[in-house]
């Protein structure tokens, strides 16, 4: 983060395979972002999008206290992105358009799923639901239990290498996941939660460094979890068919890669397992993901 | 039963184990086809009719002549229709 007093301004960056996010506004605007969106190198085996710049400023909105608007600045015309009456808004709003703006940007050469990702000895578990199925949950019990961090919420697939990437924000968790977690990381207890567009605050949960995989890794297996309460934890392999149903409705931009898209989201699924997870127990949801990624590997 | 359907030639079709996944680039849209609907899409290059269809299947299928394939080559053929991915 840069900063002028002067002129009470200051900056942030965020990279992300080839991306550039630049972010300008009151330094109040701009705490918290290095931990919620910790930038990520060059990867070694990507890439990358072509020098790809974006700006968006934050700025005061008039109107009531700390109202504010959110605008990118890189499309020629500003574009606002979010507005906001209360400076509490304002995290989870930045959040949100730098996820959006990196979704845009990142699309036009990945596919984009709404999907967690973890890895463990170089074999990726892709795990794809609609918002509320418990994915961040699970990603987060299962980088407990040894796997690789590389997203709870975006996955970021380079469909030509048939490979996911991991992509630069921490985890987001929401208030019914605190307390499956906490035993885990502790530190959640304590951690600043931030107001969302009328939810319950969330908090981040940001893996230690050592906990990324900074490398893409090929996706072995294909999981659809629901958190169904009080569910007895199963886990049932369904076919490659069912599986791409399920992955194409979680897709982003599938229509940007028409054919092509299709094609390699087809030839991911070919060489992968497939399942359907339905637990309202994590731990044992998180043994049946390891046990299934290890019957791959024996 | 006179037509001789022909499959579109701008739908690419991608293998996903005994099935067929196609996308349809003007609607954006993806099919899944069964291993039968697959060969019965394959074989509609325009020169047959759905007779004419049906009697390939049964021999493709190693079935015995008595075996008239005709009815469900016809309903398979009017779901592939109604989907836009025929020509007739």
């Amino acid at each position: 983060v840069t900063s002028s007093t002067a002129t009470a301004t200051a900056a942030w960056d965020w990279r992300c395979h080839g991306l550039h996010i630049r972010v300008e506004g009151p330094p109040h605007a701009l705490e918290g972002l290095p931990e919620r969106f910790p930038g990520l190198p060059p990867l070694d085996g990507d890439e990358g999008l072509p020098r790809t710049a974006c700006r968006l400023r934050v700025e005061a909105a008039g109107g009531g206290y700390g109202a504010f608007r959110i605008t990118r600045l890189d499309l020629g015309a500003p574009v606002e992105l979010a507005h906001g009456e209360h400076r509490e808004q304002l995290p989870v709003r930045l959040d949100r358009a730098l996820v959006t703006t990196g979704i845009e940007c990142l699309g036009s050469r990945y596919l984009l799923f709404h999907a967690g990702v973890v890895a463990r000895g170089g074999r990726g578990v892709l795990l794809a639901a609609p918002s509320g199925s418990g994915k961040t949950t699970l990603v987060t019990g299962l980088v407990h239990a040894g796997f690789s961090f590389l997203s709870d919420e975006i996955a970021v697939v380079d469909g030509a290498g048939g490979t996911a990437l991991p992509f630069g924000r921490a985890a987001c968790i929401k208030p019914g996941a605190i307390h499956l977690l906490q035993s885990s990381f502790p530190a959640l207890g304590t951690a600043r939660s931030y107001a969302g567009y009328g939810e319950a605050p969330v908090t981040f949960l940001a893996p230690r460094p050592e906990q990324w995989l900074l490398a893409p890794v090929p996706v072995e297996a294909f999981v659809f979890p629901r958190y169904e309460a009080g569910a007895e934890p199963r886990l049932e392999e369904i076919s490659r068919s069912q599986a791409l149903e399920l992955l194409v409705s979680q897709c982003f931009n599938l229509p940007r890669h028409a054919a092509t898209g299709l094609a390699q989201t087809v030839a991911l699924l070919r060489g992968a397992s497939c399942h359907r997870l339905v637990s309202g127990d994590l731990d044992a949801a998180v043994a049946l993901v390891s046990r299934a990624l290890e019957a791959r590997g024996s | 039963l006179t037509t001789r359907p022909s499959a579109r030639p701008d739908v690419r079709g991608e293998p996903l184990d005994s099935e067929l996944v196609l996308y349809d680039p003007e609607n954006g849209r993806a099919y899944v086809l069964n291993r039968t609907a697959a060969l019965l899409w394959e074989l509609c290059d325009g020169s047959l009719t759905a007779t004419g269809l049906a009697e390939e299947l049964r021999r493709l299928y190693g079935l015995d002549d008595h075996c008239n394939l005709t009815a469900d080559v016809t309903t398979c053929l009017g779901q592939l229709e109604r989907a836009g991915l025929l020509v007739a």
